[in-house]
């Protein structure tokens, strides 16, 4: 199972439950997404959230690919629990198995968009909202403004009271929305 | 037959897990081959002056799958290239020197085929990345080290000059952390240092001086211009005073030149 399994979780599953279902606030009111993450493929911004209960930041990591603005990732990492995110959103990519053989074949494939949250086992499981299983709601979320309010829902974050942060991809640039949803477009297959 | 109605929901239910996605002009494919990080693999079908390609979107390289391909590793190398050789799978570069790997044919019906073959292809080499060949702290100094520096390099040299994981000659012997190409058809390579412990960290010296040595007497002998260790002084494994003179050795071995990831900016002077 690998990556898949986090012990750190599965030990700690109440407070891991605590981080995740408690509420907590975002201070920034406008996210800029401007940075080249740590892969040259996509642009990534980081912003601390504040729980109140616990002393150490919270980090809500925002990637957008370069080349389809449409293709973005929502991350929340608390290093007091773990290294890898502990809850996240894909809006598009690889399609995930919940592996469990006491579901049907079929159920196990999630593809994306979905979230990723773990369970008592501290198994990565990916879900989909009732929105996302709507095909016209799935087809809104894809505008990223709209998705983090969806996002800020199902991790229970919010900016100040009850209200939820903007997002700017490349804010100096000339606000040209970039799509390139083809993979194998511009590619010279020799 | 007893068993009919089971055979026919296991088809059933395999079926099932064939889904696709239109993206512009090509379709994603979405398979039941799955890795061991629990990815069902994408396959991406397009079509152009009658020859269908078969790819993976560039997905295994952007690390779509979460999983770092580790050829610094000898295992794992020769594992990659069983796969890569036996399903024959071809590669090339793409949008930000992103590599795809991709198979292509003119006949409609050889598409299946291809795609067992690609997906099958995939669903391997992202099983065996899961597989710790070194342990794996050595694994993740060697990560951190691999993409930071690649950063840093891509930050200084124009993209179309630059080869990241470069092989030089025809076996894939010799690969080379990164490759500039300069005017006159020079070359100048970089390859890393790094190492979690003093045992790896001296490893990694004196493989570099064993691939500096092949380079000097392969193919490209004549076009390499220069060739420089960058060496991850702030790894855990260095130590200035124990590898003093094993350094040395490579430098005056191999007549390469040495920067320290501490004075990084000095590579702009030598690239």
């Amino acid at each position: 199972m690998s990556k898949e399994l986090i012990p750190e979780i599965k030990a700690n599953y109440a407070f891991y439950n605590k981080v995740l279902r408690e509420r907590k606030s975002v201070f920034d009111s406008l996210i800029s997404i401007e940075e080249i993450g740590n892969n040259s493929n996509v642009l990534e911004s980081n912003n601390n959230i504040a729980h109140l209960s616990l002393p150490n930041a919270i980090v809500l990591r925002i990637n957008v690919k370069v080349n389809n603005h449409n293709f973005f990732q929502f991350k929340l990492r608390c290093t007091d629990l773990c290294a890898v995110p502990f809850f996240r959103y894909d809006s598009d990519g690889d399609t995930h198995r919940n592996y469990d053989e006491s579901i049907p074949l079929e159920d196990q494939q999630v593809p994306a968009p979905h979230f990723h949250y773990y369970n008592e086992n501290g198994i990565n499981i990916a879900y989909k909202t009732p929105s996302l299983l709507d095909e016209n709601e799935t087809k809104a979320l894809e505008d990223i403004n709209i998705c983090i309010k969806h996002f800020c829902h199902e991790a229970n974050l919010r900016l100040n009271d009850d209200d939820f942060p903007e997002i700017q991809i490349l804010p100096g640039q000339i606000p040209l929305k970039v799509t390139s949803d083809d993979p194998n477009s511009n590619v010279n297959f020799i | 037959m007893i068993y009919e109605p089971i055979f026919q929901s296991v088809i059933a239910s395999f079926d099932k897990l064939w889904k696709f996605k239109v993206r512009g002009n090509s379709l994603e494919i979405i398979t039941p081959y799955v890795t061991t990080s629990q990815k069902f693999i994408s396959v991406f079908l397009s079509e152009k002056d009658n020859e269908y390609v078969i790819s993976d979107g560039g997905w295994v390289d952007s690390n779509m799958y979460e999983s770092i391909l580790n050829f610094e590793d000898d295992i794992f190398n020769r594992a990659f290239f069983h796969y890569y050789n036996s399903f024959n799978i071809k590669e090339v570069y793409g949008f930000n020197k992103v590599k795809y790997y991709y198979k292509k044919t003119s006949k409609a019906f050889a598409i299946p085929s291809l795609i067992f073959d690609l997906s099958n292809f995939i669903a391997s080499i992202i099983s065996l990345s899961e597989i710790d060949f070194v342990d794996k702290q050595e694994k993740e100094t060697k990560e951190r080290f691999q993409r930071t520096a690649n950063s840093f390099i891509q930050s200084i040299v124009p993209e179309d000059k630059l080869e990241l994981g470069a092989y030089l000659g025809k076996n894939n012997e010799v690969r080379i952390s990164a490759v500039i190409r300069k005017p006159k058809s020079k070359l100048i390579l970089i390859h890393y240092i790094t190492g979690s412990t003093p045992g790896y960290f001296f490893n990694s010296i004196t493989r570099t001086n064993f691939l500096f040595e092949l380079a000097a007497k392969g193919l490209y002998k004549e076009q390499i211009e220069n060739k420089i260790s960058l060496i991850d002084n702030i790894a855990s494994g260095y130590n200035p005073e124990h590898f003093n003179s094993s350094l040395r050795h490579l430098l005056e071995n191999t007549h390469s030149e040495m920067v320290n990831w501490s004075e990084r900016d000095k590579l702009k002077q030598l690239v």
